[in-house]
């Protein structure tokens, strides 16, 4: 009852213990599901605004050529991207996050509807740049994978170890610009897996093809 | 910008428990914010009440925001310790572990009036 004129109404207090992000889960669950069906590996890329992440993926996507791949575009920074990886006959979902700091599941399900039929067995997500939120929103993905060039600074890990901690590999970009900065590519590793000690570490460079390989054959070994 | 979209996820589940519940007004709840989730009780709290002044559903609801200590346990040998993800195991070392607490994000209670 209300206590001050006893109108009828009265307070309700209900437990809930729901995660504020319990619907972007459900959601990831749903995608992981579809996913597994059409039997597509999905692999979530995240990482700083020109870290690598659209480069790595062209690098890969040529070297891959034997392998149906589709990439879903979320790095709002410039449309250019998506049209960079139409060009190699990729094909591409470019999403619209409206200034969203990161991609959610459901933004990747409805990008995903351009993609299904050509059957892919790699999907490539390009998360929005930005090493901090995406590691909260999951987008049924099988694995993250942090990527970090040698010219953002050794401090990453320590800055955001949500995102290392969520990764199942870290590739270390750009390391024919090592000669150039200071960067120690083991005592970032060491780092990163201190944050997260199953973490595998790719140091690679697309622009010479320097450590591709075990980042390919890596891939490879999830189909 | 993080803190924002997170606090439009909350309104969403506030909004949908009040049509759930049929309630007229919510006065109060609870949210849980893990301190290793990385977000900001600050920014977490100003989000929250930017979003307010826009939903006139919200407007008398009243957050009460507390911070979880996190809190991991050792893989290796079962200890149970506070820290940071970069913390070993102060018993042996080991640097596999898995968080107990301090990842939440999450709703706890909420007040309606019916
Ligand atoms: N030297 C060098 N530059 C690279 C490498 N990978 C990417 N870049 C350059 O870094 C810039 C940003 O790359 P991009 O792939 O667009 O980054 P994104 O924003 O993470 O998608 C571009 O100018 C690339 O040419 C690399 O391995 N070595
Ligand atoms: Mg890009
Ligand atoms: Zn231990």
């Amino acid at each position: 009852m209300c206590e001050s004129c006893g109108c009828g109404e009265r307070t309700l207090r209900i437990e809930v213990a729901e995660g504020l992000l319990s619907t972007n889960e459900r959601l990831a669950r749903e995608n992981r599901a579809w996913f597994e069906r059409l039997g597509v590996r999905v692999v979530n890329l995240v990482g700083s605004p020109g870290a690598g992440k659209t480069s790595l993926i062209e690098a890969t996507v040529k070297a891959l050529n034997d392998l149906r791949v589709a990439v879903i575009e979320g790095d709002p920074e410039t449309r250019r991207d998506a049209e960079r990886l139409s060009r190699l006959g990729i094909p591409v979902a470019a999403v619209t996050t409206g200034g969203v700091c990161h991609l959610d599941a459901r933004m990747v399900h409805r990008a995903f509807h351009a993609l299904e039929d050509l059957r892919p067995e790699i999907l490539f997500i390009e998360n929005v740049g930005n090493l901090l939120c995406p590691a909260d929103f999951s987008l049924g993905e099988d694995l993250t994978v942090v990527v970090l060039s040698v010219t953002e600074g050794e401090d990453k890990p320590e800055k955001y170890p949500q995102a290392f901690r969520r990764a199942r590999a870290l590739v270390l970009t750009k390391v024919d610009l090592l000669p150039y900065v200071d960067f120690d590519t083991e005592k970032v590793a060491e780092l990163a897996r201190r944050i997260n000690p199953a973490l595998k570490v790719f140091p690679l460079s697309v622009k010479t093809g320097e450590g591709l390989s075990p980042w390919l054959d890596f891939l490879r070994s999830l189909l | 910008m993080h803190e924002a979209s997170l606090v439009s996820a909350l309104a969403e589940n506030l909004l949908e428990l009040k049509r759930r519940e049929g309630a007229r007004r919510i006065l109060k709840f609870k949210v849980e914010i893990g301190e290793l989730s990385g977000v900001d009780p600050e920014a977490f709290r100003l989000a929250y009440e930017v979003l307010r002044d826009n939903l006139p559903d919200l407007r008398e609801a009243e957050m009460e925001l507390s911070l979880v200590p996190a809190r991991f346990r050792c893989e290796n040998c079962g200890a149970s310790f506070p820290g940071d993800y970069l913390a070993p195991c102060p018993d042996c070392g080991d640097l596999e572990k898995v968080a107990l607490a301090g990842e939440e994000l999450l709703l706890r209670e909420v007040e309606m009036e019916v």
